[in-house]
């Protein structure tokens, strides 16, 4: 379904009073993998190996140095931003942050409900709004009444929950999750990771998931990626990778797993 | 709301009471009294001609009673006469507000309307060409001042082409003229003055516009709205621009002082009969009651400004509730 080819994005580094360009960082060096329907595919690594560059550069937020991406065979730079938008949606990592603070819930979500849906009558159109962002809400495990409050009244892992029925409105068919737990509390992690499992199953979903935190990925992912330094370094099934890492730096990152055996101190 | 609205304008009591307290202390303070000025520092006058005059004025009490004399006709509304020519204080400023307000309203909102997309535009084409154009127009705004700029307007509009008035409100045969005429002839005597009040201002908004909006633009959410799949404009119009606009209302509550204060030294140099050039009249002459009265005017005008930019701010952040 999508097929990420020889992906590359380099972020100059200027240097000077006429900001000369010295070096480049190379964020995305030439990474490649496909993802089916219906699948969960991590990709893992420390933070700066390039991750959510590549999440960006998926969701049309950046425009790739080289390579290219393809979703059902289509190269997605040919695509217009709302064409795009319809296949592939992003979760973000910061549920604080990146909603606006100024808009209230039933914008936020209704707002995408209605960019998806073409010009129709008005008054049908504003009611399929809210019909529509009442679902959403109802699907991600929100309370539909909350149509006209703002982000900052929810708690962390709701207002996730209101960034996954953002991302649903568009209904697309591959959901990029940009470290979709990771700024929120364990107890909380786990809701969040089961309601993403709940919708791949009844929506058809596949999802590109983006973590460091490799129980996540156990819990979530079919296959994973491992990138190191823009480079994926090793890639295979869940168990294949877990079991038998091959690359050393896999090896590291899996010893650095946190486990509940404890050492006896002497 | 209503309880917080309230609050704070009890709160303005005894602040305003401090303010008048100070300027008081200090305008009588400043050498010289309303007898040396109305006398024209003669020395001819007698020492009991002007006890004379100390005493009709009721300079001749000790100052703590002097103010509270003052005080009790203030909360009565009574703002006193003038020294210089007897009438009252309330009048002579009512009269000067129109000239004021016509001037620092069309200079704001002159202001508003060129600098806000100035620096929107700024910031969203940030280091195109218009945004480093901007940068030079600002950097002559903050550093040009505004006497000196509207003495060389003065010379070039006024002397050398003879295109516009120079000073005043209106020409000498104005009461001659048509409406139409009337009117032309305002427009003329406003162009200079407008211009002048609003470049430094323009320079200020849109630099703080540009900022406002560069900040808001590197926000998350604003991420999030691309990743919707809106177009650029409603990034920018619907999700950017809201959110930068709420700094901008504290400018505008903290420039309603201005609105009705007037520049002193602006005023005087064109010659406008507004409240800026009452004030700076009545320092002169110690006119104590006008000074008085302008001040404590300014001071509420800043008070009250202050408390609607922060009302305003409940109404467009959602965030904010007051208590």
């Amino acid at each position: 379904m999508l097929k990420v080819d020889n992906l590359k994005k380099y972020f100059p580094v200027e240097r000077g009073v006429f900001r000369r360009v010295v070096d480049y960082v190379r964020a995305v060096d030439g990474i490649s993998f496909e993802i089916k329907k219906g699948e969960v595919f991590a990709l893992v690594g420390e933070s700066g190996c390039g991750k959510t560059t590549t999440a960006k550069l998926i969701v049309g937020l950046f425009e790739p140095t080289d390579g290219k991406v393809f979703f059902h065979g289509k190269d997605i730079s040919l695509l217009k931003r709302k064409e795009l938008a319809r296949k592939i949606q992003i979760i973000f990592q910061d549920p604080f942050a990146s909603l606006n603070p100024r808009l209230t819930i039933g914008t936020i979500v209704g707002e995408a409900v209605k960019h998806r849906l073409e010009a129709t009558d008005e008054k049908v159109k504003t009611k399929k709004i809210k019909k529509e962002t009442r679902e959403l809400l109802n699907r991600v495990g929100l309370p539909v009444n909350i149509l006209n409050e703002y982000p900052h009244q929810f708690s962390g892992g709701q207002r996730q929950r209101i960034g996954i029925a953002r991302a649903l409105a568009m209904q697309p068919e591959l959901i990029v999750a940009d470290e979709p737990v990771s700024s929120l509390d364990i107890s909380v992690q786990a809701q969040i990771l089961n309601l993403l499992l709940d919708l791949r199953d009844s929506l058809e979903l596949s999802y590109l998931l983006i973590a460091h935190d490799l129980n996540v990925v156990r819990f979530l992912a079919d296959r994973v990626a491992v990138m190191y330094q823009g480079k994926i370094v090793e890639r295979g099934s869940i168990r294949n990778v877990y079991e038998d890492p091959r690359h050393s730096y896999t090896k590291k990152l899996l010893e650095a797993i946190p486990t509940l055996e404890t050492e006896t101190i002497k | 709301m209503l309880e917080y609205i309230v609050r704070r304008l009890l709160f303005m009591i005894p602040l305003l009471l401090g303010i008048t307290i100070i300027t008081f202390v200090v305008v009588h303070l400043s050498p010289g009294g309303p007898a040396d000025m109305l006398t024209g520092l003669s020395p001819k006058v007698s020492a009991e001609a002007k006890a004379r005059l100390h005493s009709l004025y009721g300079l001749d009490k000790p100052l703590h009673v002097q103010y509270w004399l003052w005080l009790s006709r203030l909360v009565r509304f009574d703002f006193g006469r003038s020294f210089k020519d007897g009438r009252l204080v309330i009048i002579k400023i009512l009269e000067r507000l129109p000239a004021t307000l016509l001037l620092n309203v069309l200079s704001l909102l002159l202001i508003f309307f060129i600098a806000l997309p100035i620096g929107i535009i700024s910031a969203v084409r940030q280091d195109s060409f218009f945004d480093k154009g901007m940068t030079v127009f600002v950097f002559l705004g903050f550093s040009v001042p505004a006497f000196w700029l509207a003495l060389l307007l003065m010379v070039l509009f006024g002397v050398v082409l003879g295109w516009l008035p120079i000073s005043g409100m209106h020409s000498v045969n104005f009461p001659y003229f048509s409406f139409w005429g009337k009117l032309w002839d305002i427009i003329k005597h406003l162009i200079l003055p407008v211009f002048v009040s609003a470049f430094g201002g323009l320079a200020y908004l849109s630099r703080y516009s540009r900022t406002s909006m560069l900040e808001v633009l590197r926000q998350d959410y604003i991420r999030t709205a691309r990743a919707k799949g809106l177009s650029e404009k409603k990034v920018i119009y619907r999700h950017a621009l809201r959110n930068a606009l709420i700094p901008i209302v504290t400018l505008l509550g903290l420039s309603l002082p201005a609105l009705i204060g007037g520049g002193f030294i602006f005023e005087t140099i064109f010659a406008w009969p507004g409240m800026g050039r009452l004030g700076y009249q009545a320092i002169m002459a110690r006119d104590y009651p006008v000074i008085m009265g302008v001040g404590v005017i300014a001071a509420l005008l800043t008070l009250l400004g202050n408390l609607i930019a922060d009302i305003t701010y409940a109404f467009i952040d959602p965030r904010i509730r007051y208590r």
